[in-house]
């Protein structure tokens, strides 16, 4: 959104390149979303399209929307990996609300990245995705989730943000840790409300679904939501051991290890099916802990190019 | 042996919450909501020329008299005069889009104003006459609850421009009485009539209040080549929903918000609170910058209790899903026309540009033919002003300070108005101190 990509290389952020291939695989497993091929996918590219180039090679989908807030179109069209690309130069409050159509037979699979912090305009966005998302949808949201207000105003910050949805909450048990679940609290009151305010015309429910945190320099949050049935209940079984896949509001820490490209495959070659415990043994110079985490998250480690950084 | 209790509501009871807190000005329009309703029956092509309402009032009577068809004998013993609307009716088939509904407005309204009431009706066909002394017949002991109508005669033949109604009630309650003697009550009944009156009214039926005529003047809104409208349009269930916002020549804010119509009838006016959505989900409140905007709801449906107002029809039933299912597109039409409209309000257009955008002659009637052709498709709100589209949004910043620190400033920087001395502290702090990646 808004040009951040001139400050911020998205293809080489580590994190966030799991996060990314995290969401991949669970859109595509997901009991509900056969067919994840005919979805539409709606992004924020960027100058990058990373999200966008996975998705389109991984799952196949052929109809996508990038949203930019800028005026530089030629570099965005310039950037553009793939003809099935449409971009939409404006926010996202006027693409899902004027150039947008949600017919009631085509889902879509929608991740709002935003890279700041959240604030009104990213919740009143949530609030209008709500309001037009079609059963079957997934809604992914990221954003800055940092608590960067002193004791004494918090409750006042999150009133800014949230208004009615705010969470019941008091100003002591709001700090670094609790505010990942605060900041849920209050988006899924706002989705849930508008949600319901649907049933009239359809018997529609919002479950959330996944809900990761992690460092990225800044603590970064995503969560992400299915729009069922009614009385959808997510049969879990097939996605249960797919990291960041909860129903809770309580997010999964993501923690990147980080590897020298021999080490990685030297890993590689003891998994699946070892322990910590005992890929530990041969490989005794790395960290137990950090063994533990690889072994979480060793299908969807990024793969670079220029690893300088990390040797 | 058990002992009952009886639980019949005495007739004085059924009245009395029959018409606790009725507006009187809203039990007057009921009234003559009822006679819009004959209008409506009698000219199914919707042209009310030569049709007529005629209300006179004093500290000692009150009068309605129409030429809008009249009360039809069987309706009036069967339906008109019943507490509660039969289910028995059958719903009016001739395409009409009625007003009255609960079967209370009239019966309400009357015991709202006096203790004796006539009615005389004559329609093509027939006419009566019903006289009714409230307090006779509460003290009628017996669980009786009927009128009897005096002098009914079925089987006439009367000529269409004799039909009509007259209702004259007389024996005033004191509240109403003194009410109708002040001057200013005069005032603020014609302002009402006026305020909620139906798009009938533009089709020829004419209103008069003590003799004078009331003038009625329709919503207007920009059309044109550069501004075009937000409309939507759906069905649910048998009911029409149609949404217009846009702007309009700023005048007073009073006139700003949202009007939510049921069946042609006016019941939110001018609307800037959470009724209409101002304030919540990400919508700013109402502020009177905001003056130029507008905002038209309409529901319409062949069966009137569907529609999404309250008893009284002086509002919407907030928790109706209907109006709930509105609001996000209302939502949509308020944030797109604040975003567009975001350089007006900050006052950063010029003087030519806003003349232009708002002239006179880019108005458009909202009536039944302009809303039928904004709402053939839904679209979102767009305004067309080439030389705004490059200017960087700007924002104004307003602030107080001590008179002698301000002088001190302006000596120090040589400038000479206050204006000057913010943009310059401004200026000089964001060079020196703030960070940007340019």
């Amino acid at each position: 959104m808004s040009d951040s990509g001139r400050a911020i290389n998205y293809s080489s952020r580590p994190a966030k390149g799991v996060e990314r291939k995290l969401i991949c695989e669970l859109v595509n497993k997901f009991p509900k979303s056969l067919n994840i091929n005919k979805y539409r996918y709606i992004g924020f590219g960027s100058f990058y399209f990373a999200d966008f180039i996975l998705f389109h090679n991984q799952l196949n989908i052929d109809k996508m929307i990038s949203i930019e807030h800028s005026e530089q179109e030629e570099r965005y069209n310039f950037n553009k990996p793939y003809k099935c690309i449409d971009i939409l130069f404006c926010d996202a409050q006027d693409a899902l609300s004027r150039y947008l159509d949600f017919p009631a037979d085509a889902p879509d699979f929608m991740w709002l990245d935003y890279d700041y912090e959240l604030n009104r305009d990213i919740v009143s966005d949530l609030i209008t995705a709500s309001q037009k998302l079609v059963k079957g949808s997934f809604l992914f949201v990221s954003f800055n989730g940092s608590l960067k207000v002193d004791l004494g105003k918090r409750v006042e910050y999150l009133k800014e943000i949230f208004g009615d949805y705010i969470p019941s909450i008091q100003e002591k048990d709001i700090d670094k840790d609790t505010i990942s679940q605060i900041f849920y609290q209050g988006i899924d009151n706002a989705i849930q409300k508008n949600i319901t305010n649907r049933q009239l015309v359809d018997r529609i429910s919002a479950k959330s679904i996944f809900f990761i945190k992690y460092r990225d320099g800044a603590p970064m949050l995503t969560i992400g939501y299915y729009f069922g049935d009614e009385d959808t209940t997510i049969e879990m079984d097939e996605i249960a051991d797919l990291p960041g896949v909860t129903v809770s509001g309580t997010p999964i820490n993501l923690k990147i290890p980080c590897f020298t490209k021999s080490e990685i495959r030297e890993l590689n070659k003891l998994l699946p099916g070892s322990s910590a415990e005992e890929i530990k043994e041969t490989l005794s110079y790395l960290e137990l802990e950090d063994i533990r985490k690889y072994i979480g998250l060793y299908k969807y480690y990024p793969n670079y190019i220029d690893a300088a950084h990390y040797t | 042996m058990g002992t009952t209790v009886n639980a019949n509501p005495t007739k004085e009871f059924f009245i009395s919450m029959l018409t606790r807190d009725v507006d009187i000005k809203a039990a007057i329009l009921e009234l003559i909501d009822n006679s819009i309703d004959g209008a409506k029956r009698l000219r199914p092509n919707g042209d009310y020329s030569n049709l007529y309402i005629k209300i006179e009032f004093d500290k000692e009577h009150f009068l309605i008299q129409d030429n809008c068809g009249g009360i039809g004998i069987d309706i009036a013993t069967n339906y008109a005069f019943r507490f509660g609307r039969s289910s028995k009716r059958e719903k009016e088939e001739n395409g009409q889009l009625f007003t009255g509904i609960f079967g209370i407005g009239m019966k309400r309204s009357l015991f709202r104003l006096g203790n004796y009431f006539i009615v005389d009706s004559k329609t093509t066909k027939d006419c009566f006459s019903l006289k009714v002394d409230v307090n006779e017949w509460v003290q009628d002991e017996d669980t009786n609850w009927t009128f009897l109508l005096d002098e009914a005669k079925e089987d006439v033949s009367i000529a269409e421009g004799d039909t009509g109604t007259t209702i004259l009630v007389t024996n005033l309650h004191k509240g109403i009485s003194n009410q109708f003697s002040l001057a200013y009550f005069y005032n603020s009944l014609v302002s009402h009539i006026v305020k909620y009156r139906t798009l009938a009214i533009e089709n020829g039926l004419s209103i008069s209040i003590n003799g004078s005529p009331l003038v009625f003047s329709n919503e207007k809104i920009i059309q044109s080549a550069n501004v075009q409208s937000y409309s939507y349009s759906s069905t649910i269930d048998t009911v029409k929903i149609n949404i217009i916002a846009g702007i309009a020549p700023k005048g007073s804010p009073d006139n700003a918000g949202w009007y939510v119509y049921c069946n042609g009838r006016l019941v939110v006016f001018a609307d800037k609170t959470s009724l209409t959505g101002w304030g919540e989900d990400g919508v700013r409140h109402f502020h009177n910058s905001l003056a130029f905007f507008r905002g038209f709801v309409f529901f319409e449906s062949p069966n009137p209790e569907l529609l999404p107002w309250n008893t009284t029809k002086t509002s919407v039933d907030s928790s109706s899903p209907l109006y709930i299912y509105a609001l996000p597109k209302m939502r949509d039409a308020t944030l797109q026309i604040i975003k567009d409209c975001h350089n007006v309000i900050e006052g950063l257009v010029s003087e030519e540009i806003e003349k232009e955008l708002f002239a006179e002659r880019h108005l458009m009637s909202l009536n039944t033919n302009t809303l039928q052709a904004l709402t053939k498709n839904s679209q979102p709100f767009k305004v067309d002003l080439p030389s705004i589209k490059k200017m960087e949004p700007m924002a104004n910043i307003t602030f107080s300070k001590p008179i002698k620190d301000i002088k001190i400033m302006q000596k120090q920087m040589g400038v000479r108005t206050n204006k000057d001395v913010g943009i310059r502290a401004f200026d000089y702090y964001f060079e020196k101190e703030c960070e940007t990646d340019e």
